[in-house]
């Protein structure tokens, strides 16, 4: 039996290259007890608190704020939830143009997490500046495919972070027929390097340690169309629930390390995110994804998070396709059209959307004066990080097991874990109230 | 701190020391936020000459050879003050840095975070999303800008800012000089940009006259009236107490007025004081 030699936890004090702070933590008790805890001492900004008794209008300009990787995600998501509080029906071109700008944030978020934030690990540089230095068509590619999603969400939205154009009942200004198709031509140009971090990731192998059977949770898209908004949520158990019953389904709870709650789903652990939805819904994507997903079969485990990176690249090459769909349907039955003013009656909506990182959840609840009373969102992050913990129990117990005993070693290896999973803690620590 | 073009006479000429013609050392670092002043500044188009034109220390967003810890010559700080861990980041960066630049809304006003600041308690606020649950790892403590700290040096405003602001500032600290803060409100931009106005012709509840420029008035060009992301102007020419008043006159109640110029203006030292003004008592 070997025997570990450190006899300190081993602690990361703040992980570089992931969205917001948070640190880690292991403990090994008796050479062989593990514990793992991911702090996350981001300060609260407690969104759900701040918005009570504000205009509705104001609190949805105010939601993106929650995070800047997914503004788009939560303007819309909050946006859908208040008009579904005040039963506001919007056109289908705004549902559109919406889904375009969600999907414009998909790429730029996918895009920069993949080559700036997790193939440095793989390529064994500590940031993607450096990184660039050696591979510079790396690079151009992730700033070419970033810019991509940044422009889409630009002349949907009027800025690729803190969209300010998308509003209850449409948009303020609706993107002219030109800058369509401008994005028509960008997405069509993209298309050769859209599989560029996919060849890269699957240079690598999943680590096998760290496998583990976990239960997904993802949003069946509408219209069999693979994506992101819809009506219910399937899990890999078989089960489902609506959207507007998320509440009863998933429960969270405060823990002592982290600013952001832990997730659970009827009692159990889950997870989410782009490894959740391939595995849920691999059969609507168009034949390109379903290709690229049979041809790298052998990289998707669903039980082992590092094929989150893998599920990412397809996804970043299936949306450019999907982009370009919507754009050509906008532009086939464009309309001018202007918002529809909304007016206001008590009540309570709900929203759950596929985000980047997976499943987001809104509860926005207004009285007839249209000021809210009541708000509620889970991020995907606080969804998973009990999984993650998990994750990284496992991971410390079979390199200990192995005998490694460098710490160095072990963190380097839990943050490569970490960042698998995409984690966005900003977005994380606002959660939901407890009264429920 | 302006500087002023003159001829310098051969005989006064001062030669460069070696100090000022090296790469001037960066750091960029998050208190509580959003992370999108950070995710801003690392994809302006010319982050790749940037990084090649400086040394970057610290960029926590992007880089694992990041620390607090290490000296630089200019600090880029987003985040408001929103725990004790905040806090003696904080410190440390100022510590560690020649020149401090407090980076968007959230450094500069407190940021969306700071929307109920002085009219809710926030001791409720937090039970209202933790319970009574005992967090260990951070003292959560009620967002503040960073200046309510320490010594800020330059200003670089928005939620987030705007790339060619961020090219602006990092270019000036190259030529070995400083960047000018934009002390005129929105509306400036907003004529030049051939909008209506929103407030006078559609009764929108515009901030553009309190708010400060540099945006090019992008929502009123939207149709959008402005909420006020790049707080207000500087140097007490943010008249919230005219701009009320042209908000009475349009229908807008008290409370929701001091709501939208909360949003962004909650800390500003004179809100209040103006705000009296026109409704005649502190508050509410």
């Amino acid at each position: 039996m070997t025997t570990i030699k450190f006899t300190q936890p081993i602690t990361v004090d703040h992980i570089a290259r992931i969205e917001g702070k948070a640190g880690i933590e292991v403990q090994i008790k008796d050479k062989k007890e593990v514990e793992v805890k991911v702090n996350i001492f981001e300060g609260p900004r407690l969104f759900e608190s701040i918005v009570i008794g504000k205009s509705i209008e104001d609190a949805t300009a105010v939601f993106p704020r929650v995070c800047s990787f997914c503004a788009a995600a939560h303007k819309i998501t909050g946006l859908l939830a208040a008009e579904n509080a005040i039963g506001l029906q919007v056109s289908e071109q705004t549902t559109k143009i919406r889904e375009l700008m969600y999907i414009g944030d998909m790429i730029e978020s996918h895009a920069l997490h993949l080559f700036l934030l997790a193939l440095p690990d793989f390529l064994g540089y500590p940031d993607g500046i450096s990184m660039g230095k050696d591979h510079p068509s790396i690079i151009k590619t992730a700033l070419q495919l970033k810019d991509l999603g940044a422009i889409i969400q630009t002349i949907t939205g009027s800025r690729y972070i803190h969209q300010e154009n998308a509003l209850m009942g449409g948009f303020g200004k609706i993107p002219t027929k030109t800058k369509l198709n401008e994005v028509v031509k960008l997405l069509h140009n993209s298309k050769d390097i859209s599989t560029v971090a996919l060849e890269q990731f699957v240079k690598y192998e999943l680590w096998e340690e760290v496998s583990s059977e976990r239960l997904h949770l993802a949003l069946e898209p509408k219209n069999n169309v693979y994506g992101i908004i819809g009506e219910k949520i399937k899990a890999t158990d078989e089960t489902s629930f609506n959207a507007n019953e998320y509440r009863e389904n998933i429960e969270e709870r405060v823990v002592p390390h982290s600013f952001a709650k832990h997730s659970s789903y009827r009692g159990k652990r889950f997870t989410t995110g782009a490894l959740s939805r391939i595995t849920l819904f691999s059969s609507l994507l168009n034949d390109k994804g379903k290709e690229l997903y049979q041809n790298y079969n052998n990289f998707i485990n669903p039980n082992n998070p590092l094929s989150n990176n893998i599920a990412q690249a397809i996804e970043l090459s299936y949306f450019i396709d999907r982009a370009e769909e919507i754009t050509l349907e906008i532009l086939d039955n464009y309309k001018e059209e202007s918002r529809i003013k909304p007016t206001f009656k008590e009540g309570t909506g709900y929203a759950v959307t596929e985000a980047p990182r997976g499943l987001l959840a809104y509860m926005i609840s207004v009285n007839k004066e249209g000021k809210v009373r009541k708000a509620d969102i889970i991020t995907p992050t606080a969804m998973f990080l009990a999984q993650k913990e998990v994750d990284l129990k496992i991971m410390t117990e079979s390199l200990v097991k192995k005998g490694i005993d460098n710490p160095s070693e072990i963190s380097q290896k839990l943050e490569t874990i970490v960042r698998s999973y995409d984690p966005c803690v900003s977005c994380s620590v606002h959660v939901t109230k407890l009264d429920r | 701190m302006t500087m002023k073009t003159t001829i310098i006479p051969e005989d006064q000429k001062i030669e460069i020391k070696d100090e000022i013609k090296r790469k001037p050392t960066i750091g960029v670092y998050a208190l509580t936020s959003c992370y999108g002043c950070q995710l801003k500044i690392a994809t302006v188009s010319k982050i790749i000459e940037i990084a090649d034109s400086v040394d970057i220390e610290s960029f926590y967003m992007l880089s694992s050879a990041s620390s607090m810890h290490k000296k630089v010559d200019i600090a880029f700080v987003e985040g408001s003050v929103s725990t004790k861990k905040d806090l003696e980041e904080l410190l440390e960066i100022r510590k560690n840095s020649k020149t401090l630049v407090g980076v968007g809304a959230c450094a500069l006003q407190g940021g969306v975070q700071s929307w109920n600041h002085g009219d809710k308690n926030y001791k409720d606020l937090f039970e209202n999303v933790y319970g009574k649950s005992k967090i260990e790892i951070a003292e959560a403590i009620e967002a503040k800008p960073i200046e309510e700290y320490v010594k800020v040096d330059f200003r670089l405003p928005g939620c987030p800012p705007e790339e060619e602001e961020i090219i602006y500032f990092i270019s000036t600290f190259l030529f070995g000089s400083w960047p000018e803060e934009k002390d005129y409100p929105v509306c400036q931009e907003c004529r030049f940009a051939g909008n209506i106005c929103l407030l006078i012709e559609k009764n929108e509840p515009c901030l553009g006259s309190i708010t400060t420029a540099g945006c090019n008035a992008r929502c009123i060009s939207y149709n959008i009236p402005c909420i006020g992301c790049r707080g207000p102007v500087p140097n007490d020419v943010a008249w919230f107490d005219s701009l009320a008043k042209v908000f009475v006159e349009k229908g807008f109640t008290e409370e929701y007025i001091r709501e939208r110029m909360k949003i962004f203006g909650s800390h500003h030292p004179k809100l209040e004081e103006l705000l009296t003004k026109v409704f005649g008592r502190e508050k509410k």
